[in-house]
């Protein structure tokens, strides 16, 4: 029977939740157990989900001291011998899951987007490549555990087999923890979490010279503005508004891509959006492919036309 | 004070096109382009040595020998040393394999801090310095947004990180590895026209396998734990496709669409 670790970060339960599915389509109706791996936090969430919870309670142990988790996981590993072990590409995951892949001298695949079998049902991993509409089919070879990392919102899960979770408390693992201490830590306020919402008005390259015209249409139209990176690279977004592969994973109904051109970095983060509208001066872009309505045309003049269409109808509607 | 900073090179192509030989990318002929994080992480090094002169700062790369005159220019800028990575066997390598060609030489030399950046333009060099941390038995800390420089000095730093909901800061221990951020704010500066023909070959040093003593079966593809079958093009989604202009016609539609998707 398979077997498999998700680690379940304290702060990334929710999205620890949704890699459930990457295990439903890795082992498909074959037989497997899930171990979720709680450090001291309470494994509520997995309740249900997983057939049992590794509850490890121990305040030494920090969640930024990688290397004490480091020697945690990979002992767990070694006693439970896990076919994959699973991590949320989030902040510390994306540490955690390369160091315990070379700890354990095991095949480590990053940011996986989708997983497939081959002829010999043997399962491939669907992962972003460099270039510019790339994606990579990529195998692991013979031999576990097999770690892989998830970006946030990439998988959705949905819950649907209720399962009989155990708990099984572990207080006595021996791990090193030291040379790093946290001094201070206060909560960014983001205002503008791009993740949940609506509508994204979102620039790019394109419109780079007249991004501050998307804040006024966002408003009109009550969305949020993002961007790719060229934007982020000229410093007129924070890094929490960027879409794409070093960004964010966004599902929002709308998404509006203004001189955008669809980069796979970037599109991979759009796989759940309902209806890409695109404006762009080449209707060849890959991210025309994608969207439901091209503009044809510069980026600036249709944002400039539409905001003055909005406040028209909107003062008609007032009079 | 040692640092080291661990560069990586990216190829300088939107697409490879239809150079899928043997279904896999081809580099070789490739031209390559410094990781911009990985400047900004060079540039903060510089920054440093700057105001204090004793700072000694190797780059140290693994990458085909077609990188040389990129190498050969980041000397120019002031960086002290350059050890560039390379042979033939190594080619193919995946990150755990480069991390652990890489690891085998930075074990064999002195430093206090190793730099690098934290969000390289490929997913796969953002593995390389936790991996190498790992092989060094060091700790690492992405995102690092600043440095207090005051405490650079000391055997302990202070570093402040952006994390994804919360800005901390913590105290880590001489040696560590360091992933910076472009908040940072230093960039790689560009070679004066004066220093353009400088001569380094003095400080350009190539490690090849006769140094590591890898066995052939332990790099490259043979090495790696995972192997890139096929790199294929993006599948295209053939949804109900409307092409407009931006004149009033074009306006009006994408307007109609949002009042009738219940935007407006
Ligand atoms: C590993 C990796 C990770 C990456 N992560 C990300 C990421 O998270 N997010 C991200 O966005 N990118 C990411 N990138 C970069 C990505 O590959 C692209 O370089 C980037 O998305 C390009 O952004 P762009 O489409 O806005 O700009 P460009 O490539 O410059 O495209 C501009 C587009 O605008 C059009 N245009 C030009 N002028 C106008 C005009 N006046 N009006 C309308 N249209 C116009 C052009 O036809 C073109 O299609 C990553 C790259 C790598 C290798
Ligand atoms: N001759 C070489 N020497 C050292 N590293 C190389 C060489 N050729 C390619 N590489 C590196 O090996 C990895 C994969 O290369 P490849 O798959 O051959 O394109 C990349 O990290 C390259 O930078």
């Amino acid at each position: 029977m398979h077997r498999a670790l998700v680690y379940f970060e304290k702060e990334n339960c929710q999205h620890a939740v949704q890699l459930l599915e990457v295990l439903r389509q890795l082992y498909g109706n074959e037989a497997f157990e899930c171990y979720a791996l709680t450090i001291n936090g309470n494994g509520q969430v997995c309740q249900g989900k997983v057939d049992y919870v590794l509850d490890v309670q121990n305040q030494a142990l920090k969640p930024y001291d990688q290397r004490a988790l480091t020697d945690v996981v990979s002992t767990l590993c070694k006693t439970y011998d896990f076919d994959h072990l699973l991590f949320v590409a989030s902040h510390f995951g994306r540490t955690l899951a390369p160091r315990v892949a070379i700890r354990l001298g095991a095949a480590f695949v990053s940011e996986i987007t989708a997983v497939r079998h081959d002829a010999d049902s043997q399962p491939q991993f669907i992962a972003p490549e460099a270039g510019v509409q790339n994606i990579g089919v990529i195998k692991a070879k013979a031999g576990k555990p097999v770690v892989l990392t998830v970006r946030p919102d990439t998988f959705q899960y949905d819950g649907s087999q209720e399962k009989t979770t155990k708990q099984i408390k572990l207080s006595d693992l021996e791990f090193k923890a030291g040379g790093i201490r946290q001094i201070s830590r206060h909560d960014n306020v983001d205002n503008n979490d791009i993740s949940d919402c609506e509508l994204l008005i979102s620039g790019g390259g394109g419109i780079a010279k007249h991004f501050e015209a998307l804040a006024p249409l966002a408003k009109a139209l009550r969305g949020k503005v993002s961007a790719s990176r060229p934007i982020l690279d000229r410093d007129l977004i924070p890094r929490s508004a960027l879409v794409g592969q070093s960004g964010k994973t966004v599902s929002p109904r709308l998404y509006m891509a203004l001189g955008i051109h669809g980069a796979i970095q970037h599109v991979v983060a759009l796989e759940r959006v309902e209806h890409i509208i695109s404006v762009n001066t080449n209707v060849n872009a890959p991210i025309c492919s994608l969207s439901e309505i091209v503009v044809h045309g510069d980026a600036a003049t249709f944002v400039d036309k539409m905001l003055k269409k909005i406040m028209e109808d909107n003062s008609h509607a007032t009079d | 004070m040692r640092l080291v900073c661990v560069i990586g090179f990216t190829p300088d192509k939107q697409s490879f096109g239809d150079n899928h030989e043997k279904q896999k990318l081809i580099w070789q002929g490739c031209r390559m382009k410094l990781n911009p994080d990985d400047g900004y992480a060079l540039g903060f090094a510089l920054h440093l040595k700057k105001q204090n002169p004793d700072l000694f700062i190797e780059v140290v790369t693994m990458a085909p020998l077609s990188v040389t005159p990129l190498v050969e220019n980041i000397l120019r800028v002031g960086v002290d040393r350059g050890t560039l990575v390379s042979d033939g066997i190594f080619a193919g390598s995946d990150t755990a394999t480069t991390s652990r060609i890489l690891g085998k030489y930075l074990k064999s030399i002195d430093y206090d801090y190793l730099l690098a950046g934290s969000f390289g333009d490929d997913s796969k060099i953002n593995q390389l310095p936790p991996q190498v941390s790992e092989l060094l038995n060091i700790n690492y800390i992405s995102g690092i947004s600043s440095i207090d420089e005051d405490t650079f000095s000391s055997s302990k730093i202070l570093v402040e990180v952006e994390e994804e909901k919360a800005m901390a800061t913590y105290e880590l221990s001489a040696p560590a590895f360091l992933g910076l951020t472009e908040k940072c704010g230093h960039k790689l500066p560009y070679v004066r026209l004066k220093d353009s023909r400088m001569d380094v070959g003095h400080r350009l040093q190539v490690i090849d396998n006769s140094v590591l003593g890898f066995e052939e079966r332990e790099v490259g593809p043979k090495g790696s734990l995972t192997k890139t079958i096929s790199v294929q093009a993006l599948r295209k989604k053939t949804a109900q496709q409307r092409i407009v202009g931006t004149d009033s016609e074009g306006i009006e539609y994408v307007y109609n669409f949002l009042k009738e998707k219940r935007f407006i």
